[in-house]
């Protein structure tokens, strides 16, 4: 790799300044409407024979013109193509233009025109982007585009939203689309990259548009491409913002006073035992109240006068008592946690300074962004620095040579365990569930916050080492001391870089080649303190882990177009490899001297170590035809075959292909209406692979799905060999079969335009675990089987209300229609399989939760009703009936929970220099668990003890309280809250995305200091969400809300943005 | 000469580029290692095959290996010993969210989707598929001594599985020989079979296990074994020795625990060895099999994934320190005569036990009097590991089989098969030299002498994952409220009629969805969990 690095380089360096001038020739010159200034790298034309040139120093250029033809057409990424009368001393102007119809995209190997192009494709613009302020492009997509949907399951920032194009295709194979930044397949993390850099995102829907990047494009394709020097004179953009986050997502209405807490969990106590009689049921409940041992809560925060009881037996909280109770040298007070940790106004801030434009036969763009974002608990900030250089250079008249390479350093400190749902280190989990009973700090006999010999704060383990006193609930858990006290921290660098030449041998025929190289080193060190907490008897610890990932991308490409009168071609073939290698070391040690010193050797008892590497390879040939008849009838067809190093050798190669058409109908004579600028008809299908199986029940790829797997493990100084998974060798390519029908149109002089589009995307072969007897030694084998259907339609439509020269007000809507379905299951599962909570069934959605349903409450007596079926003696059910226990219950198909639409709409107004816009987001027609709320809604048992209440259970069932549907609160009810129907809530959301406000200078006062432009403005971010309940957030996925995940952040900004 | 130039360049960047290609072959290289590369691993160092044999003991000891990282109960065949004990009378614990063992105590580990479920069918034939490897690749007929070693050990383990899922997914064999057991997977069950294979019977299942112990036997005769991780014939004698028992052969179950005693040479522990804490060390003269942990084995790394973690109230840095100290029942612990040496295994009603009256134990105290849980009838059995209280690593061997089950295996077996008087003996022998001078077996009839070393037993393997096979076995009611006596939580005093439906373990829901041979009727059928009664 060495050489080939060495050879480019001195293309560069060499051949500047080496180019050859045509004899007979027309000269001419291309530059911008807007500015007057030169283009550089504009494409001219001859029309008809696609014979052309492109725009080079101060702009000009030169081209043989035939007899033939006298018609130029030039164009350029982000202006108006035109069509001009070739003359010598021409002075070509360029407009950039709002028309989207001729505006070049980016697409697979290559670009297009919104106007010929006859797949099924959706842009965000840089100009969107930039509204933006995430610390991860993937959250910047929800609602922006059809078809798309951002899942976040984790906001803590640098992490991402898990994209799903057009629905959901596999069951045990990865559904996340491919990703390909500036032609190169990327697999590293996306946070790596600035999204000030980006020019557009492209996310590939169809077949027609991804079926070049066949072998991996079954989920979708999302480009993502960088930006290019434009402009002839230098041009620097600076852009500062500082701002500061909070929490999106507020908490569930939950109790806040402890009193209320007391009361309610004594009356579970006490109905635990109601049958023993009013006396005996009072005299146990006072008995456990405090008892965290035999299911009480361990913590007494109220004082009373002595001998009186703290909740007396008309349930209620004793008069007399007050907050605050002192014994054996220490007060407990009751903390609000979730004030306490949320309250905190995070900064955030970020710097984005570029400079772009062209030389000669040179175009570039330089950038350095730093961003610092702090997150909303302490210690979880995100830091960037990034750095791109994109250069383009004319080496000969024949040859281009160019790079990309963008090289960033992020330092992330990531708490662990902030999206563990149950784990005792997760800060969201302890402060949406404990209950406002627990102190967040040990206090001495006065009330005074205690502070260690060190100066740290004493938080309150509720574990009895500091005072006595013991929680039930989570406890020698405090996340709180835990975030303050230990480190965890990753650092990573992300080289990217990619480096092409592209030879025009003859007219229209060229080579290309491009290498892309990928590396990413990550080191992670992380302590856990030595003080307080789980490790502290252990003395703390530490860990270490380096990571490294490379991946090389080769790709080598001949393109040839050539026109027959009306007849144009282009045609495409090339072989593109490509080579991915992760590997890790990472160590652990316990005891550390230094606590703060997160390195193996500040540690010294019981190492371990590991270390491993794994491979993942593919390659595959590919070939393109595209035809047009004068713009007016399009066709296009490919062809990929790929291998994949996941799959056997004899089931490793897979075909892919995809045919597509379309008709511009308004170039047809009988059209001519002056309102419609574009109407064209699409039409696409063909299919598309996917390697990608995870192992069973995780989301790590399996690489080696074909042959049986073993862990090498020390069984006492020998080795053992276990067998960890079954392979199958006959598992080969999931494949998806994509149709795409739609229309672009374009009306009102382009003020309205639009896209509507109907898509069947259906799955085979598809990869997946069979669920196998556990009798046999393994729970599941590998296969591929069965079928899934997404089919629906989109639209995006944008329309600009007004559009004046000092006033423009635009607005846009796109709404997905979705719909999931089995077609096929393994015939041995006779039509469904039942996994838990969910049936898969064919006919049916594949989300579809398979549980329990509510009856309601037995007002007799309080306790939970769940609905079972009545079997006859033949085992036939004859009707249905209520039971008490959720065990007997039988659980029920509950139908399709994906949302029926989804997507986004939004409007932005321009007047007199200010500018205002608001993006939003939703989804309608789904449900979710919302398994937070079940967790709030407890009976009161011991393994809820001191877990917080969602105030509905002041609703709970008493005997005062018959009329209701919250059971009683008792504590020796178990599965009261356990999963039924109850919980499975509407997943409809409205969700204010985003708003952006600004004001741009009058450019007459900014001319005199030389400025092209400034505008100052104010950007909020996750600003809020319309949710069936306060706290549940339905973006987290498709099944399940839950309030124990680092939630989003909610980013409120000012800026000011500068254009020299 | 333009031309030739672009050309000459196509073609350099070309060679160029080739050399970057290489074919689709690829292997992991750590982490995990494909059969493929194992094959050719063994092919270079044939010894390497002994990893496969290893690997029945490894899939014993295994970190999160059959429900998956993030349940902290998953560590292999100690964590069934634990469940089982929670089912019992014997052992208790407060009733806290730490308490992964919580559900077993209350029994609402019986549903059927539930982890625990699970893990009591998935692990045994997890267990199982490793042995059947072994197994089918050895060919029984061979008589070369390492592969018969191999091939004995193998038969060995496998019984042993079966006999655990038996005796937890159905009543006891004796009376109910024709009821429907467990399915039967050996070597020779195809994948075909696998997807519908009812439950065989009880009698069918000991079948099984009776043939491979006899074979295991015969094979290895003479087999020297490398550690005490391994199964020699003795380790398969005290396997018979079980069964036999099980199946009411007593006479053979007294010869069979002899011949695991003398085989091995393993002799009791003494009474001084007893009264300091131990149970840790497989190398101890008592122990005739164990799982052998080592200190870098992935259970003990994880720090809080293991036994210690939820049994050893020395590994103060597990479970057991934030409040889940497993602690006998008070009115077993009330029986102890005073003299034994066992009462002191426990601390006593004032948490003092002469096992910890040592200045040593100072720290320790101080540690675990912190936690509002630790008390009274806390276990002080189970020492740390190498006696070391400075440096807690919770690297404790789990012993599978002691002398001292085999000798009240063959005291049962003396006084059942016609000989009380000189069971009596015998049994008096053992415990007055070894446990208790002042000991007088109380009984003299061949079942009082069976509920005497019922009782011995529930003291001396406490905590070691016999008390509910002995219900079973010997059809006893789970008692854990005597006379209004116990200490267990509020929530799990209950008591429990012998043979009660609640006691059998179900089979797991995704078995039955995978397996066409058992529907859902053919399951052990769905009991209440009991409640408790003040």
């Amino acid at each position: 790799m060495r050489k080939l690095t060495f050879l480019l380089a001195c293309l560069l360096l060499v051949s500047v300044g080496l180019v050859n001038a045509q004899s007979k020739s027309i000269s001419g010159k291309v530059v911008s409407a807007d500015d007057g200034q030169p283009i550089i790298g504009a494409s001219i034309t001859v029309k008809g024979i696609s014979k052309g040139t492109i725009s080079g120093k101060d702009g000009g250029f030169s081209i043989s013109v035939p007899s033939s033809s006298n018609t130029l057409v030039v164009s350029y990424i982000g202006m108006k193509p035109i069509e001009v009368v070739a003359k010598d001393g021409m002075v070509v102007e360029l407009k950039s233009s709002s028309s989207e119809l001729g505006e070049v995209m980016v697409v697979a190997f290559g670009t297009t025109t919104k106007k010929s192009f006859t797949g099924s494709a959706s842009v965000v613009k840089a100009k969107d982007i930039e509204k933006r302020q995430s610390s991860n492009i993937t959250n910047s997509l929800a609602g922006q585009v059809s078809g798309v949907q951002g899942m976040s399951s984790n906001g803590q920032p640098g992490t991402g939203s898990s994209i799903r194009i057009r629905g959901i295709g596999s069951f045990s194979a990865s559904n996340a689309p491919l990703y390909v930044v500036d032609g190169v397949p990327y697999d590293a993390d996306i946070s790596a990259i600035n999204n000030a850099d980006v020019e557009s995102v492209t996310v590939l829907k169809d077949a027609a548009s991804n079926a070049l990047y066949g072998a991996r494009g079954a989920n979708g394709v999302i480009m993502i491409t960088t930006k290019r020097g434009k402009t002839k004179e230098a041009q620097i953009n600076v852009d500062a913002k500082w701002g500061s986050n909070s929490r999106a997502i507020p908490s569930y209405n939950v109790m806040t006073d402890p009193g209320m807490y007391y009361e309610t969990f004594y009356r579970a106590l006490y109905n635990s035992q109601s049958a023993s009689g009013s006396a005996a049921a009072h005299a146990y409940a006072n008995k456990n109240l405090f008892d965290a041992s035999q299911g009480g809560l361990g913590y007494q925060v109220y004082s009373v006068p002595n001998g009186q009881r703290v909740i007396g037996t008309n349930f209620k909280l004793n008069p007399n008592a007050t907050l605050g109770y002192t014994k054996d040298g220490f007060t407990y007070l009751a903390d609000n946690w979730y004030n306490e940790l949320f309250n905190a106004n995070n900064l955030r801030q970020e710097y984005n300074v570029n400079i772009s434009g062209s030389n000669d036969n040179l175009t570039y763009f330089a950038s350095v962004g730093s961003l610092d974002d702090t997150g909303i608990i302490s210690n979880s900030d995100f830091s960037r620095l990034s750095t791109r250089a994109n250069v383009d250079y004319q080496a000969k008249k024949w040859l281009k040579v160019g790079t990309n390479m963008s090289y960033s350093q992020t330092n992330s400190r990531y708490p662990g365990e902030q999206t563990t749902t149950t784990s005792s280190g997760n800060l969201f989990f302890l402060t949406s569930n404990i209950a406002p009973i627990y102190p967040l700090y040990n206090r001495d006999a006065n009330g005074n916050i205690m502070v260690d010999r060190n100066g740290y704060t004493v938080y309150d383990y509720g574990d009895g080492k500091v005072s006595p006193a013991k929680r039930p609930f989570m406890s020698q858990s405090n996340p709180a001391s835990d975030l303050a006290l230990n480190t965890s921290n990753y650092v990573s660098d992300f080289f990217i870089g990619k480096w092409y030449a592209a030879a025009e041998l003859f007219t229209g025929f060229k080579l290309t080649a491009n290498l892309g190289i990928t590396t990413a080193g990550v080191r992670y060190n992380a302590t856990s303190n030595p003080f307080y907490g789980q490790y502290a008897a252990s003395g703390g610890n530490v860990s270490v882990t380096q990571s490294r990932y490379a991946s090389t991308n080769t790709q080598y490409l001949a393109t040839y177009k050539k026109s027959f009168n009306e007849h144009n071609f282009d045609f495409l073939a090339g072989f593109e490899s490509y080579n991915y290698k992760m590997s890790d070391l990472s160590g652990y040690k316990q005891k550390i001297f230094q606590s703060n010193v997160a390195e193996l050797n500040n540690a010294i008892v019981l190492p371990s170590t590991s270390s491993s590497t794994s491979y993942y390879k593919t390659m595959g040939a590919l070939a393109q035809v595209k035809y047009d008849y004068n713009s007016k009838y399009y066709a296009s067809a490919s062809f990929r075959r790929d291998g994949s190093s996941c799959f056997a050798p004899e089931n490793r190669w897979g075909n892919f292909w995809s045919v597509g058409g379309a008709w511009d109908i308004n170039k047809e004579s009988f059209m001519g209406i002056d309102q419609i600028n574009l109407l064209k008809l699409k039409v696409s299908y063909g299919a598309q692979g996917n390697d990608k199986l995870y192992y069973a029940g995780t989301t790590t790829i399996n690489l080696y799905p074909y042959i049986d797997q073993f862990d090498v493990s020390e069984n006492n100084g020998t080795f053992a060999a276990a067998r960890s998974y079954k392979g199958n060798k006959d598992i080969t390519w999931e494949t998806s079969y994509n149709f795409n029908a739609g229309v672009d149109f374009s009306m009102f002089h382009e003020r309205l335009n639009g896209t509507i589009e109907g898509f069947s995307r259906k799955t085979v072969d598809m990869l997946y675990y069979k669920p196998s007897p556990a009798s046999g030694g393994y729970t599941e084998s590998a296969m591929n089987v069965g079928s899934v259907r997404n089919a629906g339609f989109e639209f995006d439509l944008h329309y600009d209300v007004i559009k004046l020269r000092s006033l423009t007000w635009n607005v846009y809507a796109n709404a997905t229609l979705l719909k999931n379905k089995i077609i096929a299951l393994d015939p041995s599962l006779k039509g469904q399989w039942i996994d838990g909570n969910y049936i898969y069934k064919e006919g049916e959605s594949m989300y579809n939760f398979y549980i329990r349903k509510y009856a309601g409450v037995d007002a007799t007596n309080g306790s939970a009703l769940w609905y079972k079926d009545v079997k006859d003696a033949s085992g036939k059910v004859t009707g249905q009936e209520t039971t008490t226990s959720w065990s007997l219950a039988t659980q029920y198909e509950m139908g399709d929970i994906l949302p029926k639409v989804y997507g986004g709409f939004g409007t932005s107004l321009e007047a007199y220099g200010f500018d205002v816009s608001v993006a939003f987001a939703y989804q309608l027609g789904g449900r979710v668990y919302d398994s937070s709320y079940a967790r709030l809604m407890h009976s009161g048992n011991a393994s809820n003890a001191g877990q917080n209440w969602s105030t509905d259970i002041l609703n709970a069932w008493t005997p005062e309280n018959t009329n209701t549907d919250v059971p009683r609160v008792n504590s020796s009810d178990i599965n009261t809250n356990s999963v039924s129907d109850r919980f499975l809530v509407s997943s409809d959301y409205l969700s204010l995305q985003n708003i952006n406000l600004g004001y741009s200078l009058p450019s007459k006062l900014l001319k005199k200091v030389k400025i092209t432009k400034v505008r100052i403005y104010g950007v909020a971010d996750n600003v809020g969400l319309i949710s069936f309940r306060k706290g549940l957030d339905p973006r987290q996925s498709y099944t399940t809300s839950n309030a124990s995940l680092y939630t989003p952040i909610r980013s409120i900004s000012g800026g000011v943005s500068i254009t020299f | 000469m333009k031309t030739i130039n672009k050309f000459l360049f196509v073609i350099l960047s070309a060679l160029l580029f080739a050399g970057c290609t290489d074919d689709l072959n690829t292997a992991p290289e750590g982490g995990t290692m494909t059969a493929d590369q194992k094959k050719a691993a063994i092919e270079k160092n044939p010894s390497l095959l002994a990893a496969d044999v290893a690997a029945m003991n490894a899939n014993m000891i295994a970190y999160c290996g059959v429900l998956g990282s993030g349940y902290h109960d998953d560590f292999g065949y100690a964590s069934t010993c634990l469940k089982m004990d929670c089912n019992g009378s014997d052992m208790t614990c407060a009733n806290i969210g730490y308490n992964w063992f919580r559900a077993s105590a209350s029994y609402e580990d019986r549903v059927y989707t539930s982890t625990s479920t699970t893990y009591m069918w998935n692990l045994y034939y997890k267990l199982i598929a490793s042995a059947n490897l072994v197994i089918g690749s050895v060919d029984l007929s061979t008589t070369n001594a390492t592969l018969k070693g191999y091939l004995g050990q193998a038969l060995a383990i496998r019984a042993f599985d079966y006999m655990n899922l038996a005796q937890t997914h159905q009543f006891t064999y004796l009376g109910h020989e024709t009821l429907v057991c467990v399915p039967i997977v050996t070597e020779k069950t195809t994948t075909q079979e696998i997807v519908n294979n009812p439950r065989a019977t009880v009698a069918e299942v000991y079948k099984l296990i009776m043939s491979d112990l006899n074979t295991s036997i015969s094979l290895l005769k003479g087999f020297t074994r490398t550690d005490k991780g391994y199964v020699n014939q003795a380790v398969a004698y005290g396997l018979r020795a079980r069964a036999d028992l099980l199946m009411g052969k007593y006479a053979e179950a007294a010869v069979d625990a002899d011949s695991a005693l003398v085989i091995s040479g393993a002799t009791p522990y003494t009474k001084a060895m007893v009264s300091a804490p131990a149970f840790w060390n497989a190398a101890d003269n008592t122990v005739i099999w164990a799982n052998i942990i080592t200190d870098n084995n992935d259970i003990v790394t994880s720090g809080i994934v293991n036994m210690p973690s939820h049994l050893c109230s020395f590994f103060t840095d597990g479970y057991v320190g934030v409040g889940v100290w497993k602690k006998i029942n008070q009115p077993l612990f009330d029986k102890i005569s005073s003299t034994d040496v066992r009462k002191g295994w426990w601390l006593d009603a004032n948490k003092q036990s002469p096992l910890v009256a040592d200045a040593s134990f100072d720290e320790w105290r101080k540690i675990a009097s912190a936690d509002g849980s630790f008390g009274a009838y806390t276990n002080v059995k189970f020492g740390a590991d190498n006696d070391n209280l400075s440096k807690l690593v919770p690297a404790q061997d789990w012993f599978l089989m002691r002398a001292e089950e085999m000798i009240l295996i063959k005291a049962e077996g003396l006084a059942m098969s016609g000989k009380p008087g000189e069971a009596k003996t015998y049994l008096e022998s053992f415990i007055q030299t070894n446990r208790d001078a002042n000991y007088v077996c109380p009984a003299s009839s061949a079942t009082g002498i069976q509920d005497e070393i019922w009782y011995q037993r529930r003291v001396e393997l406490w905590g070691e994952g016999f008390s509910y096979f002995d219900i079973m076995r010997l059809k006893k009611p789970v008692t854990r409220v005597e006379n209004g006596v116990s200490s267990f939580p509020d929530a799990q005093k209950f008591n429990i009629v012998a043979e009660a439906p609640i006691l059998l373990w179900r089979i797991p829901k995704a078995e039955i969805e995978a397996n066409d041979g058992i529907s859902e009727e053919q399951n052990n059928p769905i009991a209440d969990t009991p409640k408790p009664s003040l």
